[in-house]
């Protein structure tokens, strides 16, 4: 695997406050990659450092195997980016947006231009004034703005932002189709756990400037197995069986019947037959995972 | 490079021409050019006679010279707007995430702005033109009182090609002064005021200076050449003012103003951190 995007030590500083704070990230080839954090943990600062939009306090960026300084249009040509908020000229229409756009990234056919907003489903409305759009059909352009270039890595920040259900799901199949077919690598930048489980195969998480997490999605999600959902009878007795015995963080009943014990996976088979041992009837027995919200605010 | 900077020029005058405030100014500059070669005669109290027509370049200098003066508005408004727009709108970000470098689009808006300059200036030159060949004579100056030739066609015509030629750079700078107030801020409202509000206030201190002062400062040019030409039209004056033609001041304060200008602007905005 290549690394298309990495970081070594990626900082910057506004005065005394630290947005960003040594970031070695790593993207592979192929990557979709989620960039989650709650708003305010630096991942829009990150992505502006990444695009030499904004200047790192001190840091390396390494694109495509390259210093992204040392070769920065030959990196930019295979980059397509939606940076925050969508940006368009209000007064015209988004073919002629995108054809400004066609212009200044070069090797780019007239032909893209209506094949990627009808991708985006802008096809309809593609030759109406942007300033007459809905939040949703803007949010589509952005990324239509951002794939105009067949990029090989695309960087899209929020990209459901003002999105419907159906058009959230709709740029969902979007980018894993691109992704699949064409082998594009996203970096997603959200902080919507949610949807970024739906959607990306890897994950940086930040928090307060710092990554914490970065991994395979289902790594992390095993991370987040901290524990065991029974449903068993006596359910009084399993209680008073669990509380207190080694390795048993905590034991508590939930409202629908089941009962909730925090433990190491590795004593799941243990919990088991000791219940089952001391006349307990074990009818179900799952392992319970945190959410990645529950499990990024346990970081 | 040079195929990086065409294409973000062809991309400038795509969103140039697509504006609406482009062609309201030329209606006014339509309008209002050809109306300031009827008042200004009306106004000053000159009259045609049986002997003596208005002459078409003193005209052309009365309208040329009103028309160029809503021109440089226009043009400053246009480049006060070229990079704080970008910013206004957030399109900046979308602009510098593609194949170009900082410095590519910075020339790709300086030639634009020329280009823009070139534009109104030459629509103000035509519709003038036209509407003085039109309204007046296109011959001599003559002397009201002992009914000589003053000024052969040539002569006078040769008068209103330096004029023109003397104007157009003081025009340009202008512009750059627009580009340069572009850089300071990010919201295209305040660097249209800003751009315009030290233009007029370089006008009126330019107004308070002795005439040495005065030709230090590139805004004093384009009227000076204008005002020239409309007394060599009107036969009250004969000559230029030697100490400008000597040393081709119409020429370098304009051009040591753009020098100034430009740096300027470009290491303010590559400088930039883009946070729009």
């Amino acid at each position: 695997m290549v690394a298309v995007l990495q970081t070594e030590g990626l900082t910057k500083q506004f005065g005394s406050f630290k947005a960003v704070q040594d970031l070695n990230l790593e993207v592979q080839e192929g990557d979709l990659y989620g960039f989650l954090g709650p708003n305010g943990s630096g991942k829009t600062t990150s992505m502006r450092m990444i695009l030499r939009l904004i200047r790192p306090t001190s840091g390396r960026i390494l694109m495509f195997g390259e210093e992204v300084g040392a070769n920065f249009i030959g990196i930019m040509q295979k980059v397509g980016a939606l940076v925050e908020l969508p940006a368009y000229y209000p007064y015209l229409s988004a073919v002629t947006n995108l054809e400004i756009l066609r212009l200044i990234s070069g090797g780019v056919p007239q032909s893209r231009i209506p094949e990627i907003l009808h991708l985006v489903g802008l096809g309809p409305r593609m030759h109406d004034r942007v300033g007459a759009y809905s939040q949703g059909m803007r949010q589509r352009l952005g990324i239509a703005m951002a794939l105009l270039a067949k990029p090989r890595l695309v960087f899209l920040d929020e990209p459901t932002n003002g999105l419907d259900p159906e058009g959230i799901n709709h740029i969902r199949e979007v980018i894993q189709e691109l992704n699949r077919k064409d082998g594009v690598t996203f970096v997603i930048s959200s902080h919507l756990l949610h949807e970024v489980e739906l959607t990306c195969t890897r994950i940086g998480m930040l928090k307060q400037g710092k990554l914490i997490v970065q991994d395979r999605l289902d790594t992390v999600i095993a991370r987040t197995v901290d524990g065991l959902k029974i449903a068993c009878a006596p359910r009084a007795k399993a209680v008073e069986l669990l509380r207190g015995r080694d390795g048993i963080r905590e034991v508590r009943e939930e409202a629908s019947g089941h009962l909730r014990v925090v433990c190491d996976p590795a004593r799941f088979a243990e919990v088991n037959a000791f219940l089952v041992g001391n006349g307990v009837t074990v009818s179900e027995l799952t392992p319970a995972r945190k959410t990645l919200e529950e499990f990024f605010l346990s970081q | 490079m040079m195929t990086r900077i065409t294409r973000l020029m062809a991309a400038e005058f795509i969103k140039l021409f697509a504006q609406p405030f482009l062609y309201i100014s030329l209606i006014v500059l339509l309008l209002l050019t050809p109306l300031f070669e009827v008042a200004v005669p009306l106004v000053s109290g000159q009259k045609e006679t049986v002997w003596r027509s208005f002459n078409s370049v003193q005209l052309f200098a009365y309208g040329f010279k009103s028309g160029l003066k809503v021109a440089t508005y226009v043009l400053l408004v246009f480049s006060s707007m070229m990079f704080a727009g970008e910013f206004d709108r957030g399109t900046i970000k979308n602009l510098l995430t593609r194949p170009i470098t900082r410095l590519e689009f910075f020339v790709a808006k300086c030639l634009t702005v020329t280009g823009l300059a070139l534009l109104l200036f030459g629509f103000v030159f035509f519709v003038g033109s036209v509407a003085a060949l039109w309204r007046g004579d296109v011959g001599p100056v003559w002397d009201d009182s002992s009914y000589l030739i003053q000024r052969s066609t040539e002569e006078i015509l040769s008068h209103a090609r330096k004029a023109v030629f003397m104007s157009f750079l003081s025009f340009l700078a202008a512009g750059f002064l627009g580009i340069l107030v572009s850089n300071f801020t990010e919201s295209s409202g305040y660097a249209v005021s800003i751009g315009t509000g030290l233009f007029i206030t370089g006008e009126l201190v330019t107004g308070m200076l002795t005439d040495r002062s005065k030709q230090k400062i590139f805004l004093y040019y384009a009227p000076y050449a204008l005002e020239k030409l409309s007394q060599l039209g009107e036969g009250t004056t004969t000559r230029w003012d030697p100490d400008i033609d000597a040393s081709h001041l119409y020429l370098l304060v304009p051009l040591v103003t753009i020098a100034v200008f430009l740096p300027l602007a470009f290491s303010i905005f590559r400088s930039r951190n883009i946070s729009a």
